[in-house]
């Protein structure tokens, strides 16, 4: 268990934000819109534990970061302001053509 | 509640924040306290940090009280996020189990997704029907990332808790529109032009090089309030 979630509530959360991406594939959201879409599913989700899957699947390579024209410095730009989209990997992985463990509910 | 303000010398005192002119629209993308005046903000983190609760039945009543929804355009569930955002966060020891959230149940839990399903199917064939479909046929569209990035914001605006747009009423948005693309198809089909033959129908999909959809236009003119200056 990590900051309060339990196992499942992490899977849940890093499942619905690919399938949000996966529904504007190949077209990125911001993290900010990312978020407000999920508070649906998850009330009381953070930025911060957003912050962090986002990671995890960039790390994973599921989700991939797209810098956009106006960002003059990409390491400047604030985590809430930046684009995600999915990789093929994580579009798979959305259409359950191949299948992670570690996401697996 | 005119009759509470003005009989309450503390009320009557508190500094009415001056209405924000901004257009709906402009405000309903920017951020609550951006939105907002600062005054007004402070006033919200100094009630909430002393320890209110924001609850929904308190959240209508802060929304009452300082008139938020209809000054600034802000509904009462978009304070309410931004309320438990700037709420001080308990002293969590992550890995007390009490300390979890309480386990949703199951048949709770695929309720609200089989609603927020729906809404993302809807929301899916909106921008399908708007966009286009993506296919490997027409490169031209992915050299442009602000096309992209439009799709992700159209997404961000209806896939939320609706406030404006119902579930309802998207569903059956999306339809119209649905119905609409497939009289455009067999208009096409009719007329003798070459149709795609992939079997998932994408005889509206434009040709390889062919210029961005005529809606395009509009779409970036409301979203972003300025033309969209195509680069040759």
């Amino acid at each position: 268990m990590a900051n309060g979630r339990n196992t499942r509530q992490i899977k849940r959360i890093r499942n619905e934000i690919l399938v949000a991406l996966k529904v504007v594939y190949p077209a990125a959201l911001q993290a900010e819109p990312l978020l407000r879409s999920l508070l649906t599913l998850f009330p009381t989700l953070e930025f911060d534990e957003l912050k962090r899957d986002l990671h995890y699947l960039t790390a994973k390579g599921y989700v991939e970061r797209v810098v956009a024209e106006s960002e003059a410095d990409n390491a400047s730009t604030p985590w809430r302001r930046r684009w995600f989209r999915l990789t093929t990997t994580g579009m798979e992985l959305a259409d359950r053509c191949i299948m992670d463990p570690a996401m697996e509910e | 509640m005119d009759a509470m303000v003005s009989s309450s010398p503390a009320r009557h005192n508190a500094a009415k924040p001056a209405p924000d002119r901004r257009s709906k629209a402009t405000a309903s993308r920017a951020p609550v306290d951006r939105i907002l005046p600062r005054s007004l903000v402070l006033t919200l983190k100094h009630h909430v940090r002393a320890g209110a609760d924001v609850s929904a039945k308190q959240t209508r009543k802060l929304d009452e009280r300082f008139g938020i929804e209809k000054t600034y355009g802000v509904s009462a569930r978009r304070l309410r996020t931004f309320l438990k955002r700037i709420q001080p966060r308990k002293q969590v020891n992550p890995t007390d189990p009490k300390d979890a959230e309480p386990a949703e149940s199951s048949e709770n839990w695929q309720l609200k997704l089989q609603a927020h399903r729906e809404r993302q199917a809807s929301v899916a064939a909106i921008l399908d029907a708007t966009f286009g479909q993506f296919a490997k046929s027409h490169p031209k569209l992915w050299e442009h990332r602000t096309y992209l990035m439009l799709v992700g914001l159209v997404y961000e605006q209806l896939a939320r808790e609706p406030d404006e747009l119902s579930t309802t009423d998207l569903l059956t948005l999306a339809k119209v529109l649905e119905s609409s693309r497939r009289g455009r198809t067999d208009r096409h089909a009719d007329d003798g032009r070459a149709v795609d033959g992939h079997a998932n129908g994408r005889a509206n999909a434009p040709a390889k090089g062919a210029p961005l959809p005529k809606r395009f236009a509009d779409v970036v003119r409301q979203v972003y309030g300025t033309n969209f200056q195509q680069t040759p």
